[in-house]
């Protein structure tokens, strides 16, 4: 039986311009990688024990020039990660950086040389959202796998076995169910207030919109338990929504560090991040989340309605009468999102609930297995009961 | 399945003014009337399908069941219409405005990713249809949907031949062979269940709600009203300079100048042929467990036992006493069971309409069911598999499922995609609906799993190798417009005469 040891999930941010002329070529290449990552030779993240979740966006219209994005979600130190990706990625890096001005062929081959180039084009985010801080790749997937072998065990017992040990195990004696605990939820007051400091407006709306999907965007979704996405859009050219857009990620920042299992309600992310970018003129936003776009859209604004509005208000086109207003928010979505041409998960099967279940599972062994007598029971060792 | 229907009563926000601009069936399944005729109608000559339509005007069943005299009596027959875009096109619709109209209505419920989103895969996939499949559209796309509903089989087929000789006057001709559903004299559907028991209630009609969870607001089902986000639905519209007459209503926003609101007091409805295949979901029950526990096991697919009494009241056995309203809907997940250990978490009436056991938040629960919520008219098709038959009799039978809603994505589809056929749903990791979920297709097999979880204490009961009982022969999307629509689409009246038509 293995011993507790936490790990620190961080994200990682690198953004760099595309050389002139060069986007159409990098567009087909991380679509040709994107599309058979689970065989590229050069491109392992497989083989990266720390990645959660990591993925490369083009963003072609904000900002004067073409920009390649990548980010990652992993355990971990910084540094140390950066070495797995030499390693597991380095050849797969220098590829696809080579399309942008600032890199030197090469420098994903190299520790020095990569640190330096991350270093110089890294962007910190000014949120981060984990659902289940704490749990590392591994623990996921080695969790699941439990959790699997445990479903096997009962699978395979004889209908006798189950019903004797059913019987001992009197029911009531042994439930004790927990409760969600840890709620990042916004009180109704607090939602009120920010909807009212960045102008919402409560009438009901024109009827006559009409929602369009964006065909690039959606024929990369749907393809596991879960999908990317990343929104990125230019900020109101203002002091107040810039200054308060600053105000609320930092206040939010230190709230969702508490959170377990939702971010506000919602329990279909597994991580997010929001960083502010030329110098305070757009905001990107990125999460991975369960299930189909629309359905994740629609619980965003069923349950944290308020915490959407802070947030997207400050941006140019966001709809009047905020995220109630679906049709809009949707449309307004759609053309800001950019195509995740190459994603990459570690537990694409998994999602956050199957995650947070079979973590509690995998604890709730691990303290059976660990508590003195009944390991020596299990072990065998009678006598040192007895 | 229906609910009877009065009227005289307030509906929000002006709904009570509008009943005879509504047609029928959305107040209303005509409980009264248990044989039904869905008619999948293509115009071979477009040039008489306005003629058509306005000599059917008169007879539309719209919600104002008011006789001549003043007295309320309910309708002898009814007669109700629907449409694809093929067929407003041919009747002049504006073809510009066409694009008014959602996403999912002008691609129809046939296109690629509607199938993926649905589950319409293998035997199911619309290539096997019997109504809409992509290579008889090709040819003869489905135009309208007309459904006839009257008391008796003579009846309808009375109303059938007249109607018949009128359609090919107007060179009218079938998409399909005419779909004929009636009440089983069980008063259940095929597999052996009520049915129909949950229905949302229009915000506002007092005195028939079992439960307020049950009441949801009027914008969700019927156009031109406040929806569940208090917005006005998105609304199909035409330029002004389209409808000359004025039959049609302003859109009500100041932005919106210079359009008229087609979309007012009309819906959207989602049509569904689903074969079950009962002999199959016997054999499943009978092979899984012993005589004493195949009950339960049937009960656990469906979350209620075969009269309606609900799990999570009656959890080891029916019980009468909770087969009837209001005992029959008033249950709690949320209290009463929310690990699952009486009504599965995924069993078939957990998973079509949640309440309040979505998430562990009873009151945040309640808000987004809410807002995916439909109004159910199906009606079964095909005799009753008899009792303790466990061969298939090649006997066709099933349901035919009707909805309807305002936001075909937001509610029919949601509900069908994130509810019933997700396998993560509220937790879950490889089951689906059991009862009508993509289960195991033996035409289009796959690797994954397909499971019924049954919660327990201490060990939950899984069954594996879940069959399909639930094959899909056909559906459509359909808009279902106001009379006002409907006598701009004729072409032929003013308002005023259509009023005194329809009195």
């Amino acid at each position: 039986v293995t011993g507790e040891r936490k790990v620190k999930q961080r994200a990682l941010t690198v953004i760099a311009p595309v050389r002139p002329g060069a986007t159409q070529d990098l567009r087909a290449v991380l679509a040709n990688i994107g599309k058979r990552l689970d065989s590229d030779p050069d491109l392992r993240f497989r083989e990266s024990p720390s990645t959660h979740f990591a993925r490369f966006v083009l963003v072609t219209d904000s900002g004067p020039e073409d920009r390649l994005v990548f980010t990652s979600t992993h355990d971990g130190s910084w540094r140390e990660y950066l070495q797995e990706l030499v390693r597991t990625t380095g050849r797969g890096m220098d590829t696809i950086w080579q399309f942008c001005s600032p890199y030197r062929p090469g420098d994903a081959l190299r520790m020095e040389s990569w640190t330096r180039f991350v270093k110089a084009h890294q962007q910190r985010e000014q949120m981060f959202f984990a659902a289940y801080p704490g749990v590392s790749t591994y623990a996921v997937m080695n969790n699941a796998r439990l959790r699997a072998a445990l479903e096997q065990l009962l699978e395979n017992a004889s209908p006798n076995t189950l019903q004797t040990l059913s019987s001992l195990l009197s029911a009531d004696m042994h439930v004790q169910r927990k409760r969600r605990t840890a709620d990042t939820k916004t009180p109704a007051w607090a939602g009120r207030l920010i909807e009212h400091l960045v102008g919402i407006d409560q009438s009901p709306g024109n009827p006559n919109t009409r929602m369009r999907s964006a065909p690039p965007v959606t024929m990369l979704e749907d393809h596991g338990a879960h999908n990317a996405l990343t929104i990125v859009a230019p900020i109101k050219n203002s002091w107040w929504p810039r200054l308060f857009l600053h105000l609320l990620l930092g206040i939010g920042h230190l709230t969702v560090r508490r959170a377990w299992g939702s971010l506000s309600g919602i329990t279909s992310i597994h991580f997010a991040r929001w960083l502010i970018l030329d110098r305070k003129g757009t905001l990107l936003f990125e999460s991975n989340y369960d299930g189909n776009w629309e359905s994740y859209i629609d619980e965003f604004v069923d349950v944290s309605s308020s915490g959407l509005n802070g947030i997207w208000a400050n941006c140019v086109g966001f709809p009047p009468r905020g995220c109630r207003d679906l049709e809009s928010l949707k449309d307004v979505i759609r053309r800001h999102q950019h195509p995740v041409p190459l994603f990459y998960s570690a537990y694409p099967m998994l999602t956050v609930k199957n995650i947070l279940a079979d973590n509690s599972l995998s604890v709730a062994l691990h303290a059976l297995l660990n508590s003195g007598d009944i390991a020596q029971v299990l072990a065998g060792s009678y006598e040192t009961v007895l | 399945m229906k609910k009877n229907h009065t009227t005289g009563e307030i509906f929000s926000a002006g709904l009570a003014d509008d009943l005879g601009d509504l047609q029928g069936l959305i107040l209303s399944g005509y409980n009264h009337l248990d044989h039904v005729a869905y008619w999948f109608l293509h115009f071979s000559r477009p040039t008489l399908s306005r003629a058509w339509l306005a000599a059917l005007l008169p007879h539309v069943t719209t919600g104002d069941w008011r006789q001549p005299d003043g007295r309320v009596g309910k309708p002898e027959t009814t007669l109700n219409l629907a449409f694809t875009p093929h067929g407003l096109a041919a009747l002049s619709f504006p073809s510009a405005s066409l694009q008014s109209f959602p996403e999912e209505f002008l691609t129809g419920m046939s296109a690629p990713e509607r199938s993926r989103r649905l589950g319409d895969t293998g035997a199911s996939a619309p290539a096997c249809w019997e109504i809409g499949t992509p290579e008889r559209e090709a040819v003869a796309p489905i135009d309208v949907l007309v459904i006839l509903q009257a008391p008796t089989p003579e009846r309808l087929r009375e109303l059938e031949d007249i109607w018949q000789v009128h359609h090919g006057h107007h060179e009218v001709s079938a998409h399909a062979p005419v779909q004929i559903g009636a009440l089983l004299s069980t008063e259940r559907e095929h597999f052996g269940f009520a049915d129909g028991i949950s229905q949302p209630e229009i915000s506002g009609s007092p005195g028939r709600s079992q439960s307020p969870t049950d009441t949801v607001a009027a914008g969700e089902f019927v156009l031109g009203y406040l929806n569940a986000y208090t917005m006005l639905p998105p609304t199909p519209t035409v330029p002004a300079l389209a409808d000359p007459r004025h039959g049609l209503p302003p859109v009500r926003h100041r932005q919106a100048e210079g359009t008229r609101d087609f979309g007012r007091n009309g819906t959207y409805l989602v049509f569904r042929k689903l074969a079950q295949d009962v002999a199959a979901f016997r054999r499943y029950v009978h092979a899984h467990e012993p005589p004493e526990a195949r009950g339960l096991l049937a009960a656990k697919m469906v979350g209620r036992w075969p009269s309606g009494a609900p799990l999570v009241w009656a959890p080891t056995a029916d019980d009468l006493a909770f087969s009837h309203a209001p005992q029959n809907n008033t249950f709690s997940y949320h209290l009463d069971d929310p690990d699952g250990l009486r009504c599965p978490i995924g069993a078939h009436i957990r998973r079509a309409h949640p309440r309040d056991g979505l998430e562990r938040d009873a009151t945040q629960s309640l808000l987004t069911t809410s807002r995916h919520r439909i109004i159910r008219r199906g009606i079964p098709y095909g005799p009753p598999l008899p009792e303790g038959v466990f061969e298939d009799d090649g006997q066709e039978r099933g349901l035919f499922f009707v909805c309807l809603n305002a936001d075909i994505k937001r509610q029919f589809e949601f509900i069908q995609q994130t509810w019933m056929n997700d396998p993560k749903f509220a937790g879950l990791s490889h089951d689906r609906d059991p009862l009508v979920g993509d289960n195991l297709d033996p035409t289009a097999p796959d690797a994954l799993p397909r499971h019924l979880t049954i919660q327990a204490s201490p060990f939950r009961k899984r069954y594996t190798n879940l069959p399909r009982f639930v094959r899909v022969r056909g559906g459509g999307y359909f808009f279902m417009p106001s009379m006002a629509a409907l006598r701009f689409l004729a072409g032929s009246q003013t308002v005023s005469e259509g009023k005194e038509a329809n009195g």
